[in-house]
């Protein structure tokens, strides 16, 4: 459960959401994404009301699901990915030029045209992450995108988020990690959550350093 | 058009799934002929009898039985695939990613189900078809535009007592016995394999109150006996009757389950 939360992002930047298991990370992500509505208080992304137009908001942010069995196992990317552009509400003609950019950028390309249940983890997350950039959104929510990888591959996904995500395409993100390392390397801000409430919030860096005394006192 | 679009991405989508279990339609459609094979040779029993209950749809069992086979299972597709629907995809994990999409939650959950209807169609036809082909059941006098207009309607009203069941379904997160409540009745009471007219007062009466048994009449008539929509006014009326209490309820029963689970965080839960 989440209490006084209160946070502001700005634009094109990179705001880690850090925080134990069960701080309440996925919580504030899926509120943003209106998927849950909170009992009280505002949500405002872009200028709109997140609970009263949630359709609305939902088409300019993009959310990176931490449940890789989020896709449809039987059909393969192309067709996962074809079927969410398309409610995504992107125009059928620019469905398969979209995938094929999007795919490139990714670095899913060979991946296109095998069942989902095929893949990697890894792929499957970058999967995730195209499926969140169809509709070219200017927020992406992203929770926990390097959970279950080997070291290889969140690697690549950190690149991927911090130089292409963040860095080429200008996205606001809003990354939910217990992983300090991570956020110490792709975010520029850090909202630190523990049992529900804010309890750190700064640069990255400063707030780190309170992070980790928290961290510390724990052990 | 966006709405039409997305239907069709749903349909391919599941086309796609149904195509990577290539035996299972297969095996429906040999199930199909195996019932209706079964009926045929239940109806045999009763060649040569005067059946007065019958006597409205022609007199004979096998197109009687044949006609409320077919349609009622329109009746379990539209109180199952709504739930289904939401019920597999809580537990494949798709749903809080269809639900975080720019689409309405309301048609994401209609159009999850236009597949199933499909289906049921193609299986219906089959049926009729096997009726036909096989056991010589004469559509000669039907009238098929009536038809296809009730069938419409049909499903347009059978479709509510889904959307209900679904509600339960995203609240609890179980099966909804309600369903099983209809769907008992309907085959009980609304004279699937035989004649409401057999039926004690009490069964006829609350009959009449069950959607199935307005649908399946207004078939056989239009079908069997090549009525008219003026013939079966009191059926169609009996219909949007039905709709007209059902659809308020369901509508407004699915939309307090949404924000319920919307509140309690618990889309993605099963």
């Amino acid at each position: 459960m989440l209490t006084g939360v209160s946070l502001s992002v700005r634009r094109g930047s990179v705001t880690g959401i850090l925080g134990p298991n069960g701080a309440g990370k996925t919580t504030l992500l899926r509120i943003l994404a209106a998927s849950i509505i909170p009992d009280r208080g505002t949500v405002t992304i872009m200028g709109r009301d997140a609970v009263k137009k949630s359709v609305g908001v939902r088409a300019g942010l993009g959310f990176v699901l931490s449940d890789e069995r989020s896709f449809f196992w039987r059909l393969t990317a192309r067709h996962n990915l074809s079927f969410f552009a398309t409610l995504a509400n992107l125009e059928p003609r620019r469905i398969p030029p979209r995938i094929d950019e999007l795919s490139e950028v990714i670095g899913i390309q060979e991946e296109l045209d095998k069942p989902f249940r095929d893949l990697s983890t890894g792929m499957r997350q970058r999967l995730s992450l195209a499926r969140a950039l169809l509709h070219d959104p200017e927020v992406l929510l992203v929770d926990e995108p390097t959970r279950a990888m080997d070291p290889g591959a969140a690697r690549r996904t950190r690149e991927l988020l911090r130089q292409t995500l963040a860095g080429n395409l200008k996205k606001t993100i809003l990354l939910a990690t217990h992983n300090i390392e991570e956020a110490r390397e792709l975010c520029d801000r850090i909202a630190f959550l523990t049992a529900g409430k804010i309890s750190i919030e700064g640069e990255t860096e400063n707030a780190l350093k309170h992070v980790a005394d928290i961290f510390a006192e724990a052990e | 058009m966006i709405f039409l679009r997305k239907c069709r991405a749903f349909i391919v989508k599941d086309l796609y799934t149904e195509l990577s279990y290539r035996l299972a339609f297969v095996a429906q459609l040999v199930f199909v002929f195996f019932m209706v094979a079964a009926f045929y040779f239940f109806g045999r029993m009763f060649e040569g009898l005067q059946v007065k209950s019958l006597a409205p749809y022609g007199g004979h069992y096998f197109p009687f039985v044949l006609i409320g086979v077919a349609f009622s299972s329109y009746l379990s597709t539209a109180v199952r695939s709504f739930s289904d629907t939401i019920r597999s995809a809580q537990v494949l994990g798709t749903l809080e990613a269809l639900l975080v999409t720019p689409t309405p939650a309301g048609q994401i959950i209609i159009m999850s189900t236009i597949y199933s209807f499909l289906a049921t169609s193609l299986r219906v036809v089959f049926t009729l078809f096997v009726g036909w082909a096989l056991f010589d059941v004469s559509f000669s006098e039907a009238n098929w535009l009536g038809a296809l207009l009730v069938l419409l309607l049909t499903v347009f009203s059978f479709s509510f007592l889904g959307i209900f069941s679904a509600s339960i379904v995203l609240a609890f997160k179980r099966a909804d016995p309600s369903s099983w409540l209809v769907q008992g009745l309907s085959y009980l009471l609304g004279g699937v394999y035989y004649p409401v007219a057999v039926l004690p007062a009490w069964g006829q009466w609350l009959a009449n109150i069950l959607p199935i048994t307005h649908a399946l009449e207004a078939m056989r008539m239009l079908l069997l006996r090549g009525a008219s929509l003026a013939d079966i006014s009191g059926s169609i009326l009996g219909l949007l009757v039905f709709t007209a209490v059902a659809a308020p309820l369901s509508i407004v029963t699915f939309l307090l389950a949404l924000k319920r689970v919307k509140r309690e965080g618990s889309l993605s839960h099963f």
